[in-house]
């Protein structure tokens, strides 16, 4: 029996995960790993038959066969992985009303000028969204807070209407506390979603989303609620991001979406660059994170129990990169990464970047350019940036990578690299990015494969939403 | 203080040393020196939960090593595959 190349990781005392280049991945003893390893040999026939048929071991006669379809399998993945599948970002202002302590894109004053999209560059930009993918497009307006110049919202819908006849989403991510009657009305007929930051309960969400009334809590619950009402459940969504005051209270984060009828969770922990940070509002460690994980897991389960059943997205994700091979469009588990395949953001100045991220870099490091050029002089083939950032993106060349049993569902963040440690591969042993995204795999695999039978069906139901 | 460690270099070789230590840097500063004979680790942190998981990791990279050691051959096959796989896709779309 020959062995073919794989990856372990140890997930307990006495288990470890494996998985090859293929993404096919199994859970084994330490004793199975050290006997296939050492001796070429497995003792149960049904793990034999298991690690045969993923590609893990072959006779012989079976391994021209098995190479090529190891080779086909990364191949496959490759190419899914290039495909160019963007959300397209439109910042309309960078000016907030709110000065939250982790802000990742140091906002502009509410009363400040020149930090508004220039209405001109509105057709240009739909335009160059028309000419570069196909429909159905998604578009997201970031700021800032949107909401802040809903005349510029509009427009971009009617020349959207126009240019890309119908076929597109447009998002706008808010805190809501702009939301007005004549908002509501526009966006009923409308191809419109909500996208809104819910911290936790008002203590949680109010402790780091400053907004003068010092209620901005309020903003959110109520908003979610009139856009629920006038314009139906499922036009608005949440996105939670993970502070001091809720790593100490998950409960609170599962109130408040109860409070205003939503289910759904994305959570994230809050973003080690950018400007987020800057008033060291983040102590946590990612141990105190996962650990906060469990009991909100644990309170998750607790509730399916009496019926109530959460779906927490952020966790769905890592699972469905485990457990769907095909599912390959977040852009955080993407290798190369999702900088320019998966999004290309539009600056209220006019420049272009690849991410999100890349526009908080510009910020961070102004004497550097991180843009792809300006709408209308796109020059991304001259861009060393996203040549070098897109070239040295493929995970499985990185060390610490390498030889990670997580990789084949993993990603890259370059722009965080470039961020934290001035360079676009970074050391993974200090790295935020990995240790956060090896952490979830790991919680994934312990709760699939090693956890309840209720553990799993939990996991199968965020896969399958 | 400063601890200092010994490993023969007959019983790991560079790469399981260096890739040990990679995943040091989470928990102590580290540096690597050798003589004729041994690996010389000084580690800053002297606490002995360092010490195991420095010997955690050496335990898992040389079965690591065991397995590149025995799909080397494979591997090989396994990118040169890829990149015809790519080259034929690229070339019929």
């Amino acid at each position: 029996m020959n062995i073919l190349p794989f990856n372990f990781e140890r997930i307990n005392e006495h288990r470890s995960f494996i998985s090859n280049l293929s993404g096919f991945h199994a859970v084994i003893t330490h004793n199975e790993l050290n006997d296939l390893v050492d001796f070429g040999t497995i003792v149960s026939s049904g793990l034999k038959s298991e690690l045969s048929k993923k590609l893990f071991i072959g006779t012989d006669t079976e391994m021209d066969t098995s190479v090529a379809a190891l080779a086909a399998s990364l191949g496959k993945q490759l190419v899914n992985s290039i495909e160019f599948r963007p959300i397209y970002m439109i910042v309309p202002t960078l000016r907030c009303d709110h000065t939250c302590n982790y802000c990742q894109v140091s906002r502009a004053s509410i009363h400040a000028s020149g930090y508004d999209l220039d209405e001109a560059l509105i057709p240009k930009i739909i335009s160059m969204i028309a000419g570069s993918s196909k429909a159905p497009y998604k578009i997201e307006l970031q700021g800032g807070e949107p909401l802040l110049r809903f005349d510029l919202i509009t427009e971009i819908y009617s020349e959207a209407e126009k240019q890309l006849r119908g076929a597109f989403q447009l998002v706008i991510a808010t805190s809501l506390s702009p939301l007005t009657d004549d908002i509501l009305l526009w966006a009923k007929d409308k191809n419109v979603f909500f996208s809104v930051s819910l911290d936790g309960d008002s203590i949680v969400h109010n402790a780091n989303r400053i907004h003068p009334s010092r209620n901005s809590y309020t903003y959110a619950v109520e908003g979610i609620k009139r856009i629920q009402n006038e314009l139906g459940a499922d036009r608005v969504s949440t996105v939670t991001t993970v502070t001091d005051a809720l790593i100490r209270d998950p409960n609170s984060l599962l109130t408040a979406h109860m409070e205003v009828g939503l289910f759904d969770l994305f959570i994230r922990p809050v973003s080690p660059y950018g400007f987020a940070n800057t008033n060291a509002q983040r102590k946590y460690s990612m141990d105190d994170y996962m650990d906060f994980y469990e009991r909100l897991w644990s309170l998750i389960r607790g509730l399916k129990e009496k019926g109530i059943r959460f779906t927490e997205h952020s966790a769905g994700i890592h699972a469905k990169r485990l457990l769907k091979p095909s599912y390959s469009s977040y852009a955080d588990l993407k290798s190369p990464s999702g900088v320019i395949f998966n999004c290309i953001l539009f600056n209220y100045d006019g420049k272009i970047f690849g991410s999100d991220e890349s526009r908080m870099l510009q910020k961070t490091t102004p004497n550097q350019d991180f843009s792809m050029g300006e709408v209308g002089k796109l020059s991304l083939k001259n861009s060393p940036f996203y040549n070098n950032i897109t070239a040295q993106s493929f995970n499985f060349l990185h060390p610490g990578c390498e030889t990670c049993a997580f990789q084949p569902f993993c990603g890259t963040d370059p722009c965080q690299n470039v961020s934290l440690q001035g360079e676009p591969i970074g050391d993974k042993s200090i790295s935020e990015f990995c240790a956060y995204h090896k952490s979830m795999f790991r919680f994934i695999v312990q709760k699939y494969f090693l956890g309840t039978q209720d553990d799993k069906c939990l996991i199968e139901e965020w896969v399958n939403v | 203080m400063q601890t200092e460690l010994c490993f023969p270099q007959s019983s790991h070789s560079e790469w399981v040393m260096r890739n040990s230590l990679y995943w040091m840097s989470q928990v102590t500063e580290w540096t690597l020196e050798s003589d004729s004979d041994n690996w010389i680790v000084f580690l800053s942190n002297s606490n002995f939960e360092c010490k195991a998981q420095l010997h955690r990791h050496l335990n898992d990279y040389s079965l690591r090593e065991k397995i590149m050691a025995r799909t080397a051959a494979v591997r090989d096959a396994i990118t040169f595959n890829v990149l015809s796989s790519i080259e034929r896709r690229l070339d019929t779309e």
